[in-house]
Parts: C-alpha cells; structure tokens; sequence
C-alpha cells in the first residue's frame, strides 16, 4: 500500500464498484487517495479466450471459484478483476416503473425507498457508459435512443413484435450491435460467458478510465474478510494478502463483492442488523421449446434476440410473479427432424422472486474466509407464476403456428444472487438506506445487487451500476 | 429328475440371457456406439460411417482432454446405457449433445440444411476458435433475404 489512510476504500472490481468509483472520481477533488482491493488476480480476456479454445493458461488457478458452504445452487459469479463483468451475457433491460412500488400497487414484500423516476437519468448514463444497443420503443419509461441501434429480430420474434409492439422488443444489450469503443459488433456466437469476439462489454474493455486513474491504487489478491467497527463507524478493513492478515484504513469504505460475500463481511464484523444476509435469492426460470409448424426461426443477430413482457405487469402480481421472457437464438435449438431444422423458437421464462428468510447468508463459525449460504426454494408467489404462465402461454403465443411447448427442467440458478442487504427507508426494514450506505455504520456503501428490495425477473447489473452512480453522486 | 433338468434349463437360459448384453456391452466400443447413435439419429440425410467415425476420433480426443477418469468411466457408462436402452435425442441430452456437436461439424448447415446433398465432416466446432458461426443467424440469413 502507498498510504497509511485513504479517503476511500472498496472491495471488489466489478460493475458495482467500478461505477461507483466512477462516479466518485468524477467528483472528488485532484489529490484524493483510493484504494481498490481484489481478491482474484487480473485474468486477461485473452486469456479466458485462450484457455476456452483449448489452450493453458497459467492464470487457471487464480481464476478459480472460492468455496461457500452448503453452495446447492451453483450460484455462478467470477473473481478477478471487473467481477462478474466477466461472465454476465451482457442482458440490460431497465426494471419497470411498478418494480420498485410492489407494496403500494400490489400489496406485496416492500416498496424500493428510491423511484424509477429518480434512477432514470442513472439508468441512462450508465446505458451510455456501456454502449447500450437497443430499441426506440420500450415498456418502460426512457428519453431518447439507446447508443447503439437495436438488434435485428429473427423472423418468428418479427411476428410477435408485430403483435405486441412495446411488449416484445428486441433485447437491449451490452452485447454490441456495432463496433464501438474498442469492442466488435456480436455476430450471434451464442457463448456470451467469454465472448470469442470481445463484443459484449466488461469492466476491461470499458475504458471508462477508472482504474487507469492516478487517484486509485488496486492491490490484488487481497481478500476482505470483516470491517473493524467503533462507535458506527468502520474503522479499517481486515484482509488476507499471501496468506497474510494486513489491515487497510480509510474514511469511507464501500463493499462490492457481491451478495453472498458483501453480507458475509459485515456479519464477521459483527453487524447485528437483522436483515443482513438474510432474503438470499434470485429469479426462477425454466425453457420453453415450442415447436413451429413449417415456420423456420432465422435471421437474430444475438444471442437473446428479444424480450417479451406478456406475463410481467399487472394486476396478477397481487398473486402470482412477473415473468419476463428471452427469445434465445442460440444455435444449439434445433430439431433433428428432416425438413424441421430450424422450426421452434426456444424462450426462457424468467419469474421475479419474494425474499424470504428460509433462505440466507451466514457466517461459518471458526472459518472466517467462508460463508455458508442456506437456500431452501423459492416461494409459492413464484410457483403459482409457473403454474399460471403455461396456462397463458398457449393464448400468448396463438399468432404463432405452434405444434407444441415442451418445458425443461428449471434451471438450478439464474446466476443473478440478490437481497441480503436490502435497500429501505429505515433500519427496521433493511439494511442499507436509498444511498446504499449502511442505516448503522454511515460512512459505509454497500453496493451491489444485494442491495434490491424486490426480486424483479429483469436481469440486475444495469440496475445495480444505476444504483451506485446515484449512490455516490447523492453522498459525496 | 425333470424338474431338475427344468431348474438347469432356467439357470443356463438366465445366464445366457444375462451375459450376452453384459459381455456385448463391455465390448463395444464408445466411439462405435456415438457413430451408431450419430447415423441412427440422422438416418434421413446422407452420412457415410466414415465421416461420423473422423468426428468422433476428434471430438472424443477433444471432449475428454482434461477430463477426471471417473468422468470419462460415467460418460462411457452412461452413453452405452443409452445405445442399449436405444434413447434418441428427445430422450437424453447426453445423446442431443452429440448429435448436435456432429452436425455442427460438418457442411450441412453451410449448405443451407439440404438434405439431398453428401454431409460432410470439416473439423471440430469450437465457438471460440471459429466465432460467428451460427448457421441461423442474419450472417447467414440476412434481413433483405428474408423479406
């Protein structure tokens, strides 16, 4: 470390941190000091490409995931630099208005204590800062076009559109639809997770200029395992470097590691809130092959080509969950059926999900390097959802010559971990306020997707870099 | 004394029954059984055994290069189940997988899905080593075309 103290302290690299940085460099005075602490290594994308066509990479063993106890989700997520930036699919729909009002418009789990309205202009800025591609027309409300044109719909994704307008439009995406700052235009690989043409955006090829800013200083490797605590403040950071313990010291700190391991910090550190780590969850989702007669589905220009929102809003989630849907043009849905081959269109039905305090985040006891997480389903809200869409469906989809649907078995996670630091307007409802900054410790961010206080089915991480633009352009 | 010969009859014919599958299971080889599965499951288009046999050879080397022994000894396992069991595709992703990797592999898609025409094996697909290969996408199929 160069300095004894910082200004600003954070935990983590990935889009949560990085945005908030972002911002807080953009307003912070020339002379400030941060320090950054990774815990994985920077693992290059030229060499995941690399190791994915089948050659060795001396960066494997860095790269590899760190154990959580009792993992029965398979909850996906990467370490390294720029975090999970590294193995998202680039999905960005913005949550609908009615997602942060749950309470208020349908009685259920709470309402988020921050608007749409007011994150809008964050929403925006963060779809510039990633070279959104996306449509015109949206079912939520935005000013203006997207940065890049949207994605070219396949021919049965054309159909619905036609039918649905707004409903059903092509996805807008961090997967770019032209080359644009550095990365290439998508071509419809369909292995988003590393993108064999670096077309989809990470925090590597950003080139947002936050790291490459002489105000910050990443040390890598290092591993925050708890905060030490006085009076509400935090103090100094405690971390294992080289399997070293070494303390780090600043005046505000802001954890962005991620919902499993954010909580983790805090409850080593003896946060007593009862909301922290608890409501550990994410969406619910399951495919939907259905068979076309004699209508081949060509022609998508991505991987997921559109979002559908038949089933997501209205007066039925005063019962049962939105469900968002993806259009997925991936080449592996084919039929090997003469004549057939291409006539289906696969979706991927996505349904919000409550929190709930069956399911949590806890520390382990004398292993102060792991958590345990503890998951035991997802809740009825969510069941009576998947019961009611394939009751729907069939209506939803009759401007489509369907032979059949065919559901496969749900999906072990939606690699989207979310609420156990939940966003409220006090502490007897959550943990941080709509600042993103602890009710307790106030000179402490907890950023991230952790921070929701409803399970939206729209993918969280343009939801969450929105979150921590506004959280630092509020507090600082 | 019949019932004995009865009994004896039984036990041979159990035996018999039991250990042909065993012993033709143990036998057989995987790569014989995927090019079994590959041209049964495809036998409408025209494949000649030897361009399912140079895939396997490549995509086995491939798929098993870094692979533990007790996976590779559950794969073998499981994949052989299915020939005997004669799954299909709809029944056995394992079986899809394969398929699927095979004509993924070959010209049939290039060739626009024509199924009168030789399908012929040209090299392990690798997403990662030739990207935008997605045979029904608008690089393919371009918007003007389809209109």
């Amino acid at each position: 470390m160069k300095y004894d103290k910082y200004d600003l302290l954070v935990a983590g690299t990935g889009p949560a941190s990085t945005f908030f940085i972002k911002k807080y460099l953009s307003k912070a005075r020339a002379s400030v000091k941060v320090l950054v602490l990774e815990r994985g290594d920077f693992y290059s994308h030229a060499d995941r490409l690399k190791k994915r066509a089948g050659d060795t990479s001396h960066y494997k063993k860095a790269a590899s995931k760190p154990r959580i106890n009792n993992e029965e989700r398979g909850w996906a997520y990467t370490i390294g630099f720029g975090g999970s930036s590294n193995c998202w699919y680039a999905c960005t729909p913005r949550f609908l208005p009615s997602d942060f009002r749950m309470k208020t418009l349908y009685g259920v789990a709470n309402d988020w204590p921050i608007s749409y309205e007011e994150l809008d202009p964050y929403y925006t800025e963060v779809e510039e800062l990633m070279s959104i591609s996306g449509p015109d027309e949206t079912p939520f409300p935005r000013q203006g076009s997207y940065p890049l044109p949207p994605h070219i719909l396949t021919t049965v994704d054309k159909v619905l559109n036609k039918k649905y307008g707004k409903l059903y439009i092509s996805q807008p995406t961090g997967r770019a639809s032209r080359p644009v700052n550095g990365r290439n235009a998508c071509c419809a690989s369909g292995v988003c997770g590393t993108c064999p043409v670096n077309a989809k955006f990470t925090i590597e090829n950003s080139n947002i200029g936050v790291y490459e800013d002489p105000r910050v200083e990443v040390i890598y490797g290092a591993q925050v395992y708890s905060l030490e605590l006085a009076n509400n403040v935090v103090r100094k950071v405690n971390f294992i470097q080289e399997g070293k313990e070494r303390q780090a010291e600043a005046e505000v700190f802001a954890l962005g590691t991620h919902a499993i391991f954010n909580p983790h910090i805090l409850l080593n550190s003896g946060d007593s809130n009862p909301f922290t780590g608890k409501g550990l969850g994410e969406q619910y989702g399951l495919q939907a092959v259905v068979y076309l007669d004699n209508m081949p589905n060509l022609g998508g220009s991505t991987w997921v080509t559109a979002n559908g929102y038949m089933l997501y809003d209205g007066v039925h989630r005063k019962d049962h969950a939105a469900c968002l849907m993806e259009s997925s043009n991936s080449p592996e849905w084919i039929r090997v059926e003469s004549g057939k081959w291409r006539n289906l269109i696969s979706f991927r039905m996505i349904f919000e999900d409550l929190p709930m305090e069956q399911n949590f985040v806890s520390a382990t006891p004398e292993d102060l390097l792991t958590p345990t997480t503890v998951f035991k389903g997802i809740s009825s809200y969510t069941e009576r959802a998947v019961d009611n869409m394939k009751i729907k469906l069939p209506e939803v989809l009759s401007c489509l010559p369907v032979e059949k649907i065919e559901y496969l078995k749900p999906f072990g996670s939606e690699s989207h971990i979310l609420g156990t630091t939940r966003m409220s307007a006090d502490a007897k409802d959550g943990v941080v306020d709509k600042n993103l900054i602890h009710h307790q410790y106030r000179n402490l961010f907890v950023l991230g997707s952790g921070s929701f206080t409803t399970y939206s089915p729209a993918n969280p991480t343009l939801t969450l870099s929105a979150l921590s633009l506004y959280a630092a352009d509020h507090a600082f | 004394m019949e019932r004995r010969r009865f009994l004896k009859t039984i036990g041979v014919g159990s035996a018999v029954v039991t250990a042909v599958p065993v012993f033709g299971y143990s036998l057989t080889s995987l790569n014989g059984i995927a090019v079994s599965l590959i041209l049964n499951e495809c036998h409408f288009l025209k494949i000649e055994r030897s361009e399912a046999e140079k895939f396997v050879d490549d995509f086995y080397i491939s798929y098993f290069k870094n692979a533990a022994q007790t996976a590779v000894l559950s794969y073998k396992l499981r994949l052989k189940s299915y020939y005997f069991l004669k799954f299909d595709s709809s029944d056995s992703e394992l079986v899809k997988e394969l398929v699927h990797n095979f004509l993924f592999s070959t010209d049939f898609f290039v060739n626009r899905m024509d199924e009168s025409k030789p399908v012929k094996y040209t090299g392990l697909h690798n997403p990662f080593t030739t990207p935008c290969y997605n045979p029904f996408s608008f690089l393919y199929y371009p918007p003007e075309k389809l209109t």
